[in-house]
This record gives C-alpha cells, sequence and structure tokens, in this order.
C-alpha cells in the first residue's frame, strides 16, 4: 500500500500549487464560475448604484453634460436634501398621492380580483376560452395602455366614456377625467370623499385604467392558488350543510392566504413602479413619489433632491421585500 | 315522504337555475369590462381621423381605412413614422431578444449554483436576488444616468441598445434566478447523481439531464424576461431617448406628443406593438402562470 504510493510519479510536487490545481479542478470552482456572472451584475448594476445614490443624496449634487462627456459635481451637504423633502408641502402630498394610489388599487385587488377569481372557478361554458381572454389586458404594454385609457377618458364629449354617458344622460357636459385639479362635478358623494383626502379626478381614473391592466395578473394567481385547494374539503362542508358564503370564509380564504400575501406584496413593488401610465397622462400634473424623482432629477437638474426621493422609495422597497422574503423563506432563514 | 323530498329537489333545483343564471351575467360582465376598452382601441385604428375626433363618436370604424397601419410599414425613407415605427421594432426585438439570452444562460446558471451547491453564503446571495428583484426601476434611473454621461461616457453607452440590454438584465435576472432555482430544486438530486456515476461530469449532466427537466421554468422565465422588456418605458425614456435607440413604447409615446395628437395613428401602432405579447399570452399562458406560481407560492 505505501510502497505503491511513494511509486507512482508525483504530479504537484509542493502543496500550494496542488491546492490551485485542486482549486481548479474541484466543482467548488465551477460553481463559483457559472455563479460569477451573475454576481458582477448583482453588485455592478444594483448594489454599486443604490450605494451612489445614497452619496449623491448627501451632496449638493449637479451634473453638467458638454458633447455627450457629463462632469459631476459632489459637494458634501450632509442631511440637507432630506431636510428638504421633510419640509417641503409637495413631497408629502406626493407621499399622500402614492400611499392613496396603493391602497386603493390594493383594495380593489383583494376584493374585485378574488371575487372575478372565485367565479371563474365555477364550472362554465367556454371557460378555457374565459380564462384566455380574461389574462390578455395583463400583455397589453402598459404604454399602450396609458394611450388607450388616454383615449377613452378623453375630456371632450367625443372621448368615449363621455361619449356613452352623454349618450345615456347619464351627464350633461363632458367630464374632463384627467384633469388632476378637478373634482367630479356629477358624483357629489364621490367628490366630497376625494377632497376630504386631498385627492382629484385624476388619480381615481389612472386608478381604473391601471387596474383594468393589472387586476388580470391578479386573478390570474388567486385562481391558480384556488386550484390547489382540494375539493375533499367542499365536499365535505357540504355534507355538513355549510353554505356559500360560509364555505368561501372557512374553506377558501384560509387556504388562499398565502397566494393572497404574495400577490399583495408583488402588487405593492409594483405600484411603486407606477410611473408609466402617471408620466405619459399627465407629465408633472400627479407627482407620486416616483414621478417627482424623476422631475427633481432630469426637469429641475437637481439629482441631490432626485437622489433622495430615489433613495426613500429603495429604502420602502427594500422593507417591503423584506417582510416578503421572511415570509416566503421561514424555513431557510 | 317522497313527495316531500321530490318538491325540495325540485326547489333546489330552480335555485341552482338562478344561480347559474346571475353567475353567467357575472362572467358577462366581466367579459365585457375586458373585451369593450380592446373594442375601441381596434375601432379607433381602423377609423379616419375624422371618425375619432366626432360627437356622436361612431361605434363602428367609420370611416373605414387601413391607412393607419399602411402608414407603419410604408419603407424607410428617413423621418418618417413607418422608419421610426419599423426603427423602433427593430430595437424592441433586440433589445428584448439579447435581455432573454443573456438572462436565461446568466441565471439559470446562478439559479443552478444556489440549488445544488453547499457552498457558503448561499442562501444570503438567494435573498439578495430576490430583494434586487423587488427594487423598483426608478430607485436606479438616477445613478445609471449620472453613470453613463460621466464615469463611463468614453464608452458611448448613452442612447444604445448595449445600454438597454445591460440594464434590462439587471432587472430580471433576480426573477429568472428566483423562478429556476425553484425549478432545479423539485428535481431529485439522486437522478443527477445516477447520470454522474455512469460517467458523465457535472456540466454534460446539467445540459443533458438538467435542463431538459427545466424546460418549463426556461419556458416561464424567458417569455416573462421577453415580456418585461418589451414594456420597458423608463429606461428608453431616460437612457436612450433619441431615434438611435428608442423602442416601440416609445416611439407610440412620441405619436402623441406630435402637434396633432392622432388617435387612429397611435391605436394603429399600439396594436402592432401589443401583438407580439398577446400571441405570448394567448398560446404560452399556461407557462407563464405555473412559473409565477412556483416562485411565489413555494409549494
Amino acid at each position: 500500500m505505501n510502497s505503491l504510493s511513494v511509486s507512482e510519479p508525483n504530479p504537484l510536487p509542493n502543496s500550494l500549487l496542488r491546492k490551485l490545481f485542486h482549486a481548479f479542478t474541484g466543482e467548488y470552482f465551477w460553481f463559483y464560475i457559472l455563479l460569477l456572472p451573475s454576481i458582477l451584475i448583482l453588485v455592478g448594476l444594483v448594489i454599486i448604484p443604490m450605494l451612489f445614490t445614497l452619496r449623491m443624496s448627501l451632496a449638493n449634487t449637479s451634473v453638467t453634460v458638454i458633447g455627450g462627456h457629463g462632469s459631476l459635481s459632489m459637494p458634501w451637504s450632509g442631511i440637507n436634501n432630506y431636510i428638504h423633502l421633510f419640509q417641503s408641502p409637495d413631497f408629502w402630498q406626493s407621499f399622500r398621492e402614492t400611499l392613496f394610489f396603493w391602497l386603493a388599487s390594493i383594495l380593489i385587488e383583494v376584493t374585485v380580483g378574488v371575487a372575478i377569481a372565485v367565479l371563474m372557478n365555477q364550472q362554465f361554458l367556454g371557460q378555457r376560452v374565459f380564462r384566455i381572454i380574461v389574462f390578455i389586458p395583463w400583455a397589453i404594454p402598459t404604454v399602450v395602455n396609458s394611450m388607450m385609457w388616454g383615449m377613452i377618458m378623453d375630456g371632450n364629449n367625443y372621448g368615449a366614456l363621455n361619449d356613452l354617458l352623454l349618450r345615456m344622460h347619464v351627464i350633461k357636459n363632458a367630464i374632463v377625467w384627467l384633469n388632476p385639479s378637478a373634482l367630479f362635478p356629477h358624483f357629489s358623494w364621490l367628490s366630497h370623499v376625494l377632497s376630504s383626502l386631498g385627492m382629484n379626478t385624476a388619480i381615481l381614473s389612472i386608478i381604473v385604467g391601471d387596474e383594468w391592466h393589472t387586476l388580470p395578473i391578479v386573478v390570474v394567481l388567486v385562481l391558480a392558488g384556488l386550484q390547489t385547494i382540494p375539493v375533499e374539503y367542499y365536499e365535505a362542508a357540504r355534507v355538513e350543510g355549510a353554505t356559500g358564503w360560509r364555505k368561501f370564509r372557512s374553506i377558501t380564504l384560509p387556504l388562499l392566504g398565502p397566494i393572497l400575501s404574495v400577490v399583495l406584496i408583488l402588487r405593492t413593488m409594483q405600484l411603486l413602479r407606477a410611473f408609466t401610465m402617471i408620466y405619459t397622462l399627465e407629465q408633472f400634473g400627479l407627482p407620486v413619489l416616483s414621478i417627482q424623482a424623476y422631475q427633481q432629477a432630469f426637469s429641475f437638474g437637481s439629482f441631490g433632491l432626485g437622489a433622495a426621493t430615489s433613495f426613500i422609495i429603495g429604502l420602502v422597497a427594500l422593507f417591503i421585500s423584506y417582510i416578503y422574503i421572511k415570509r416566503l423563506y421561514k424555513e431557510e432563514l | 315522504m317522497s313527495s316531500m323530498a321530490q318538491g325540495a329537489g325540485g326547489k333546489q333545483r330552480f335555485r341552482v337555475r338562478w344561480t347559474r343564471l346571475g353567475m353567467y351575467l357575472l362572467l358577462l360582465l366581466v367579459a365585457v369590462w375586458t373585451l369593450a376598452p380592446l373594442y375601441f382601441l381596434i375601432i379607433t385604428s381602423l377609423k379616419q381621423y375624422v371618425g375619432t375626433i366626432t360627437f356622436p363618436l361612431p361605434w363602428l370604424p367609420h370611416p373605414f381605412t387601413w391607412k393607419n397601419y399602411g402608414m407603419m410599414f410604408s419603407g424607410y425613407q428617413s423621418g418618417s413614422t413607418s422608419y421610426r415605427f419599423l426603427h423602433a421594432l427593430r430595437n424592441s426585438l433586440i433589445t428584448s431578444t439579447a435581455t432573454t439570452v443573456l438572462n436565461l444562460i446568466f441565471g439559470s446558471a446562478a439559479a443552478y449554483v444556489l440549488a445544488r451547491s453547499r457552498i457558503r453564503g448561499k442562501n444570503a446571495i438567494s435573498m439578495a436576488f430576490l430583494a434586487s428583484n423587488l427594487l423598483p426601476t426608478v430607485a436606479l434611473v438616477v445613478p445609471f444616468y449620472v453613470f453613463t454621461v460621466t464615469y463611463f461616457s468614453s464608452l458611448g453607452l448613452y442612447d444604445t441598445d448595449t445600454l438597454l440590454v445591460i440594464l434590462y438584465t439587471s432587472f430580471s435576472l433576480g426573477l429568472v434566478i428566483w423562478i429556476m432555482r425553484d425549478y432545479f430544486n423539485t428535481i431529485p438530486i439522486d437522478l443527477e447523481e445516477a447520470a454522474r456515476v455512469d460517467g458523465a461530469s457535472r456540466l454534460v449532466s446539467l445540459v443533458r439531464i438538467l435542463l431538459p427537466l427545466t424546460t418549463p421554468g426556461l419556458m416561464a422565465t424567458g417569455l416573462l424576461t421577453f415580456l418585461l422588456s418589451w414594456d420597458n418605458f423608463i429606461l428608453p425614456l431616460i437612457l436612450a431617448p433619441n431615434a438611435s435607440a428608442y423602442n416601440l413604447p416609445f416611439f407610440i409615446y412620441s405619436l402623441s406628443g406630435q402637434y396633432l395628437h392622432m388617435n387612429n395613428e397611435i391605436a394603429a401602432g399600439g396594436i402592432l406593438a401589443a401583438i407580439p405579447p398577446v400571441l405570448i399570452i394567448v398560446f404560452f399562458g399556461k407557462y407563464i402562470i405555473s412559473g409565477l406560481t412556483a416562485g411565489s407560492v413555494k409549494g
């Protein structure tokens, strides 16, 4: 045994070289190689930009671009940008609008979205085709959706919605649905609710258009969740004499819990992104946080303030993802 | 006794029939809500301009024309709407396809390692990818812009497809890793080990055994990445706003910024831009749903 190993020629005489050789041939080496591109992308395009945003937000940052080459100046200014934001009423109005947008959308999604999913989980004629049709709005590109709702909610009497309501004599004059400084003239109770919340017509109109586009993904995910609930549970409840509502409350809702929370958190993240629709339809008329960050940096050239707003959005997003990840990977953490 | 039971059964059948009628009415409502805006968009795209600004609004494509579609394919003369449309279409196809390919290669490689290996910090890395996927684009556009025009300005990336591909990749990579890792986790490790006993190397077993088994996952993540890139608006708006690199969403938005805002043209462009994603949903929607639920529900 011993003599055998001695007689074999040793390919690597010293131990450091041998370690190196094993590092290159062992599978751990290949693991790192496979992981490397993704790690580089994560560090270079997410972590460093995020840290750089923090750095810019702590300075009086300005960028001057001449002939395609820009110069950056970042004179340190401490937390002045944040103080400025927290003291400005515009920031808090943005904050309230973002919050309203989020709450109203989530409310629609967990009520209407779940209701449609439960409805579609019944047996009916043409079920397969119906499922595809309901999913289609989600595939429409966001900008196309914005343009479409822009036409539907056009403030002239030839806007599709005004046309419909005028013909049905529901309203007498065209409504400027997308006007961010108005309240619905014809629906006084709605106007009252909106104005007491400091909101306007436009934000509600945008929520409706946005829900047309995003409700399908909620419906489809909840439907997938419903289909994992064993039929036997409902059978047993039926034998016990449970009514439809009771079955929904005691079986469906609790078992939908996990997927509902996932949907909620995913949608919350997307709502923080809600930029495209508001920008294309309102420009800067309805400044939710993401619009404000854009405007501060790219219209006013105040990159420090823009970075501060962006960083606040990023922090909120990270906080929400933390809750999400904790919930999802309970067993691994 | 038996007649009473029959009576109750009849009553129940009666009630069931009404419930079903109510159900079909509600389904009809959902169908109208879903289809009415699409119908409006389609008829608008088939109208002459005058038909989009008259009251009462014609509810049929009247006066009818194919011109709005025709003008998108009328040739490559510089500066024309057709030129800009075809250029945007080309850019959208190139950037979305390149992003999808890069994401699938990098993402599934990383997902494989995160699912199979026992390297240190594996879970923390997975979480970081997941969190990066949830970070809003808007939180990172300011530094991207600043990097592109200052530190990296000599690379000339501003206004190029290349820049968009790099950034799109970073935004959907987390999603790919997250979904693929779950797919790899569902495949028993014995299967792979059996192949390795037969003398296959780890790489061969990855390509020959694992990839075919994870095809549904690859389909789902690939299609999702494609859809996300196809839809992107904010990155082109800030980082590629000039004619050389803009994509379809940006082209459609630019139509609305012209001095004459022509709804019929915007509608036609919008429908053309929506066709690829709608086809993907109609034919492969099933894969996308299973991918999303595999990633989010975790069993």
